[in-house]
């Protein structure tokens, strides 16, 4: 006769980070014994419950992502769509809350209780991401609208006083949007010439053609760290090195790298270097510029305003020194101090962790896509050498991207990506109008890979059901 | 004929005609919309519903095989549209019902697939043709509308739309609201920045008005608003500066 055990209880896991500040510079508080960097490998019986070992970094940090627990059109929420927006964990939510219910006011100018702690809480989201990405100091960092407003900052900032007729722009055709529209609208200005980089037969920007475009006309280069679509990486650290080395500026988006791994603007001596809040666990609606201080020092205001002036007279205005002098306003208060309780969130998991776990997951993501019949994936095959994000991009053949998304969400709560991702110039290079793109973070689990697999599975042969 | 009870008629090569042996009841509803070919290709299924007046002893409707204006208006036809997705409870009826609507859509020719019938704004391609049939011996002109994309649930959505507003008068394009189209929706808000059905529509009635301003060539009879609007404020100020009327312009 079998004998029938009780059932295994596991005691509620409360998550180590959901109500960590660690100081500024911490990286990695994580134990070991907490979590391996490998995703549960055993397949768990019904009523069992994962031992702590077993438990991956997605399983983990999931109790702190409130927004991860719901059903959508029936069917429980499988996010993956964190390249478009990442979800923010009750930390930040409490943080924000927090501000607003105890000493809301405005910052720098105010001589009561309430401004002095808000201008405190404000300066130290600075100085936290500072020491994120490791620049020299935090008059290094202007807070911005986002990602978007900060290239501009730099485009109307440096590049109209910069750029002269015949100076040369480098940038690539994978580039998004927000990176090169707005140096379109400064070379028409300036007469500079923006020139693209195209891509390698591995779908890789064809670096070798990049440094053969560097000359002495070349003034700037604009470049993502990771790509958005193809998820791939490109190596800034050699690009700064040969555009310096024509005298030229380096600008780098760092959009999608910033929020997987480690990020050292000092080792990768970029001139300027922008991210977005809202792709790093923070609240939308604050993003940063890093610009070493000395090219910050020389450059005009962007944006005119209070806050940013030292002295305003009828005739003229004399401006404050950086960072105040290219943020006009009031500032998003809130939001930047959102951003900082993310940046301990994720400085309390540690980067090096993130990145490692979620190359795993990348790999698994693109094995378990690559064996879906018919589907093309853009970008590089990952290998010992070549190292994807957490991000696949792909058309299914015969099926329109955006009827695969509306079939996953609607059929199967799964949430992707359909369109062009914002880099309409990569899709026209691609051959194609669009793509539907997964892409993950470090609170998604294998466990949503399968789901979504599955999920594209069924949506394929429905959709082939009817041709 | 009874209404509401599905009736399979041969397909019409010209038009078609429907004679009420007895006079209906005002509550009498005939529905006309395309709907599943099924059997042979000339074969098409017809729900029927019209409104009738009492008064008449027999109702003849006229039916195109391509145009249907069948005595409904454009509004009514929504009507119809609307009842039958919000019959429609799960995702899954609706976009097998938009993929059959796809299926039926006409086909589009090539020499139409022109940057400027592109409809901005959508994920997927979606491209309209649109164009004017002049006075009708019912009066007024109706406008016409073709339309293809290359993802078939957004096929589905414009053979909707075609079904809807194809033969429509130009007031009637303008009247449709995106809100109205709402049931319809997969997933997407009516006036989101990606909707399908916000984006065609919106091109409908920009380029319905255009059309509609050239072909009546004359912008005091423009009764889409924005230039007689214009006018109205401009008479408004002058009797104002005269001393007759106080006014804010």
């Amino acid at each position: 006769m079998a004998l029938k055990l009780p059932p295994f209880k596991v005691p509620a896991l409360a998550s180590p980070f959901s109500s960590s500040r660690m100081a500024p510079g911490s990286r990695s508080a994580f134990s070991a014994a907490q979590c391996t960097s490998s995703s549960s490998s055993a397949a768990l019986r019904e009523g069992e419950r994962p031992a702590p070992a077993d438990l991956s970094l997605g399983h983990l940090t999931r109790p702190d992502f409130p927004i991860l627990h719901q059903e959508v059109n029936g069917s429980k929420l499988v996010y993956l769509d964190s390249a478009a927006t990442s979800q923010k964990p009750t930390a930040v939510l409490k943080t924000m809350q927090d501000y607003y219910e105890r000493y809301n006011s405005n910052v720098h100018r105010g001589i009561h209780y309430l401004s002095a702690k808000a201008t405190d809480e404000y300066e130290l989201a600075r100085k936290k991401v500072s020491n994120f990405i490791n620049a020299s100091e935090p008059r290094e960092i202007v807070f911005t609208r986002n990602a978007t407003e900060a290239i501009n900052l730099v485009a109307y900032s440096w590049g109209l006083t910069n750029l002269k007729p015949g100076d040369e722009i480098i940038t690539t055709v994978v580039e998004h949007h927000s990176a090169i529209v707005p140096w379109q609208i400064v070379a028409q200005k300036t007469g500079a010439l923006l020139k693209f980089v195209g891509l390698d037969q591995d779908d890789l920007v064809d670096v070798g053609q990049l440094r053969e475009m560097f000359s002495k006309k070349t003034k700037l280069v604009v470049v993502h760290h990771v790509s958005n679509v193809l998820a791939s990486k490109l190596p800034i650290e050699d690009i700064v090195i040969w555009a310096h080395e024509v005298g030229a500026k380096v600008l780098v988006d760092a959009c999608q790298s910033v929020p997987h791994m480690a990020v050292d603007v000092q080792a990768i001596d970029a001139d300027f270097l922008v991210a977005s809040s809202h792709k790093m666990v923070g609240p939308t609606g604050i993003g940063f510029l890093h610009g070493k201080i000395e090219l910050l020092s020389e450059m005009p205001p962007f944006l005119g305003g209070g806050e940013m002036i030292s002295d305003v007279f009828l005739d003229h205005s004399t401006y404050a020194e950086p960072p105040s002098r290219f943020e006009a306003g009031t500032p998003a208060i809130a939001e930047a101090i959102g951003l900082g309780a993310a940046v301990d969130y994720l400085s309390g998991i540690g980067m090096e962790k993130i990145h490692e776990y979620e190359v795993e997951l990348a790999n698994y993501l693109y094995g378990r896509l690559e064996s879906v019949p018919s589907i093309r994936i853009y970008g590089p095959k990952p290998s010992e050498s070549i190292t994807r994000s957490a991000l696949c991009s792909f058309n299914v053949k015969n099926i329109h991207p955006t009827d695969i998304a509306t079939f996953l969400d609607q059929q199967h709560g799964v949430a992707i990506r359909s369109g062009h991702h914002c880099a309409q110039p990569l899709h026209g290079h691609l051959g194609i109008s669009a793509s539907a793109r997964a892409s993950l973070y470090f609170y998604n689990t294998r466990e949503d890979v399968d789901n979504f697999i599955e999920a594209l599975t069924d949506t394929i042969t429905f959709f082939n059901s009817f041709k | 004929m009874a209404s509401g009870i599905p009736t399979e008629i041969p397909c019409p090569s010209s038009s078609l005609r429907f004679r009420f042996s007895s006079i209906p009841s005002r509550d009498t509803r005939v529905f006309l919309r395309p709907g599943e070919y099924g059997g042979g290709p000339k074969r098409i299924r017809l729900n029927l519903s019209l409104k009738v007046s009492r008064r008449r002893a027999s109702v003849w409707q006229t039916l195109q095989s391509s145009t249907v204006p069948c005595g409904l208006s454009a509004a009514e036809k929504l009507d119809v549209l609307v009842s039958e997705f919000r019959a429609l409870t799960g995702p899954i009826d609706r976009v097998k019902r938009l993929l059959h609507y796809a299926a039926i859509l006409p086909d589009f020719e090539e020499s139409a697939r022109v940057h400027s019938n592109r409809v901005t704004g959508c994920t997927t391609q979606v491209w309209l043709d649109v164009g004017f049939e002049n006075q009708t011996s019912s009066g007024g002109g109706r406008m016409r509308f073709r339309a293809d994309s290359d993802s078939e649930i957004t096929k589905g959505f414009c053979s909707c739309l075609i079904w809807v507003l194809d033969g429509a008068y130009p007031e009637e394009v303008m009247a449709v609201r995106a809100e109205d189209l709402g049931p319809m929706n997969m997933g997407l808000v009516a006036h989101s920045r990606v909707s399908t059905w916000h984006n065609v529509l919106v091109s409908m009635q920009k380029r319905t008005k255009g059309l509609a301003m050239m072909v009546n060539g004359d912008e005091e009879r423009d009764q889409f608003g924005s230039v007689a609007v214009a006018k109205k404020m401009k008479k408004k100020k002058k009797k104002a500066i005269n001393g007759n009327l106080n006014s804010n312009c």
